[in-house]
């Protein structure tokens, strides 16, 4: 089963089930990148509040699809995670997570549109010289 | 997934011991594998920080498994006596064997197109860590004590 | 004919006094309410004495012997915590063979039927007693103040709304280190907190080990969607760390608290611009 990606105006929500698997994470790579292609959304919330574990080839998932979404025009945000997760995976080394990140879903979609304004707005807007 | 008590009379008064076995066959099975370790451990009294870092670690060597044995077997061992309480974890397959161990404990290195930061990783997250390999046999065995 | 233990019975007013009198220097005319406990509690020594003396079986591994030995013991454990050094307490112990040698001399005239050797045996084996039982309280005593200092050093203080303020005091070694991070994070989750001040003031020594544990626990906040700022790094630790070449880019420091504190208050600031501000 696909993980449901919300549009909630211009910002795409995910919510990561804590039985994650891998074909899962390439999957959700996969959709969310059509619909920031498909000028859909300036920016991407992955919550994982659910997740008990982020391991290495979950946070390279992650980072990977974050610089995917940057290419494409778009701001990826992660949010919720938990502090023994955190924790972990800075003891496992550093910068395992190269991505925006935010404290629940509300601060991430306000990072979002924090970051699509300090860059003069969205990307599929003409600035009115 | 079958769990048994493991019967040694040395030591049967002094120590509880636990072990449980899963296969890693399939992704779910990965799953399967951190969630009973994290059972395992949170059943002992560990934390909720060391439960993370032993599911994380479980994660880690099945999908190496996975990655390049194809199929396995991940063992969960605890361990109670009345000074300390003790996770081992063991991860046997009967794969090609790692090549070069050093090259594999150096963060960066892989050949699965991981990130490569699979052992070393494991290493940093455990007490102590032990790779025996040979072409048709890897064990690898991470421990974690914490005292009562 | 006395025994030992009638003699020394007879006079234990004198034998207390004489024993009071040669009380380590200060410790008796400094702390006042320490005298007054050191006489009642060598005065229950005396007693527990007489009392082994006059059972008649000086064995000194026996069961007769135990209550003059556990006296003993909780004496040095006393002064132990009252701050007297070792030798103050062996001394003190050790001076009850000159005592009992100064009341036989006067009572019976010199030794008589080994009961000095008999007395001397048993204080030797006090003093062991004695020293055993400070070392015991000494190790306790330092066992409890560093679990209470690691328990102590660290609070986390909710001290805005989403601002929590971790003033770290001590050294910071690699067990620490860890502990510091995990509270960090719990309390920045707990208090749902944008913006954790940690302030190093307190810490003694900042070398690249410190730092790098401080820049894995501005990763890990980081990691949670909040920001640390570090306040109160010396001049020193800034030559050392610079000399070092060590990478703080990552990290937000200031000199003060109080510039830590309105840095702050601007961050969190900047976050509220992107809450009011809407994204449909």
């Amino acid at each position: 089963m696909r993980v449901p990606i919300l549009r909630l105006g211009r910002v795409l929500l995910t919510s990561l089930p804590s039985d994650l698997t891998d074909q899962q994470v390439m999957d959700l790579q996969i959709d969310a990148l059509a619909l920031i292609q498909a000028g859909k959304a300036d920016g991407l919330v992955i919550d994982i509040t659910a997740a008990d574990v982020v391991d290495s080839y979950m946070a390279r998932m992650l980072s990977e699809t974050a610089k995917m979404v940057t290419i494409m025009g778009g701001i990826a945000v992660l949010a919720g995670m938990r502090p023994a997760v955190a924790l972990t995976l800075v003891e496992m080394g550093q910068n395992m997570i190269h991505m925006e990140t935010a404290f629940d879903l509300e601060g991430g979609v306000a990072k979002v549109a924090r970051l699509v304004a300090s860059r003069g707005g969205r990307h599929d807007e003409v600035p009115t010289v | 997934m079958t769990k048994s008590p493991r019967s040694d009379p040395l030591d049967a008064v002094t120590r509880d011991e636990t072990v449980c076995v899963i296969p890693i066959r399939v992704q779910e099975d990965i799953l399967r594998a951190r969630q009973s370790s994290r059972g395992a451990a949170a059943a002992i009294g560990f934390g909720t920080v060391d439960q993370t870092r032993l599911a994380t670690v479980v994660s880690e060597l099945a999908r190496n498994i996975l990655t390049y044995a194809g199929t396995g077997e991940c063992r969960v061992v605890s361990r109670l006596t009345p000074v300390e309480r003790s996770i081992v974890i063991e991860m046997e397959d009967s794969g090609p064997g790692i090549d070069d161990i050093a090259d594999a404990m150096m963060p960066g290195y892989s050949t699965g197109g991981g990130l490569g930061l699979g052992l070393p990783a494991v290493h940093k997250l455990m007490d102590h860590m032990s790779v025996e390999t040979r072409p048709g046999r890897t064990l690898i065995q991470a421990s974690m004590a914490r005292r009562r | 004919m006395h025994s030992i233990g009638q003699i020394i019975l007879d006079n234990r007013g004198a034998v207390l006094d004489a024993w009071l009198e040669r009380l380590p220097g200060g410790a008796a005319g400094a702390r006042p309410a320490t005298f007054q406990l050191l006489k009642i509690e060598l005065g229950m020594l005396v007693d527990k004495l007489v009392a082994y003396f006059n059972a008649g079986d000086h064995d000194l591994g026996g069961p007769l012997f135990k209550p003059v030995e556990d006296q003993a013991a909780t004496i040095s454990a006393a002064c132990a915590r009252d701050g007297l050094t070792p030798l103050e307490t062996a001394t003190l112990i050790m001076s009850l063979k000159t005592i009992t040698r100064d009341l036989l001399d006067r009572e019976v005239g010199g030794d008589r039927d080994g009961m000095r050797i008999g007395v001397d045996a048993v204080v030797d084996r006090l003093a062991l007693v004695t020293f055993a039982a400070f070392v015991e309280t000494r190790e306790d005593i330092i066992q409890r103040q560093g679990r209470a200092l690691l328990d102590m050093a660290t609070p986390a203080l909710p001290i805005w709304r989403h601002i929590i303020l971790m003033p770290l005091v001590g050294i910071i070694d690699t067990q620490r280190a860890r502990q510091v991070m995990e509270w960090l994070l719990e309390a920045l989750a707990r208090e749902e907190a944008h913006i954790a001040i940690l302030d190093v003031t307190g810490v003694p020594l900042i070398d690249s080990r410190v730092a790098l544990h401080l820049t894995k626990t501005v990763e890990a906040a980081r990691l949670l969607g909040s920001q640390v700022i570090v306040t109160g790094i010396s001049p020193d630790a800034a030559q050392t760390l610079v000399k070092l070449d060590v990478d703080l880019s990552s990290m937000i420091t200031r000199g003060t608290l109080q510039v830590g504190l309105a840095e702050a208050f601007r961050l969190l600031a900047q976050r509220n611009q992107g809450m009011s501000g809407s994204p449909f």
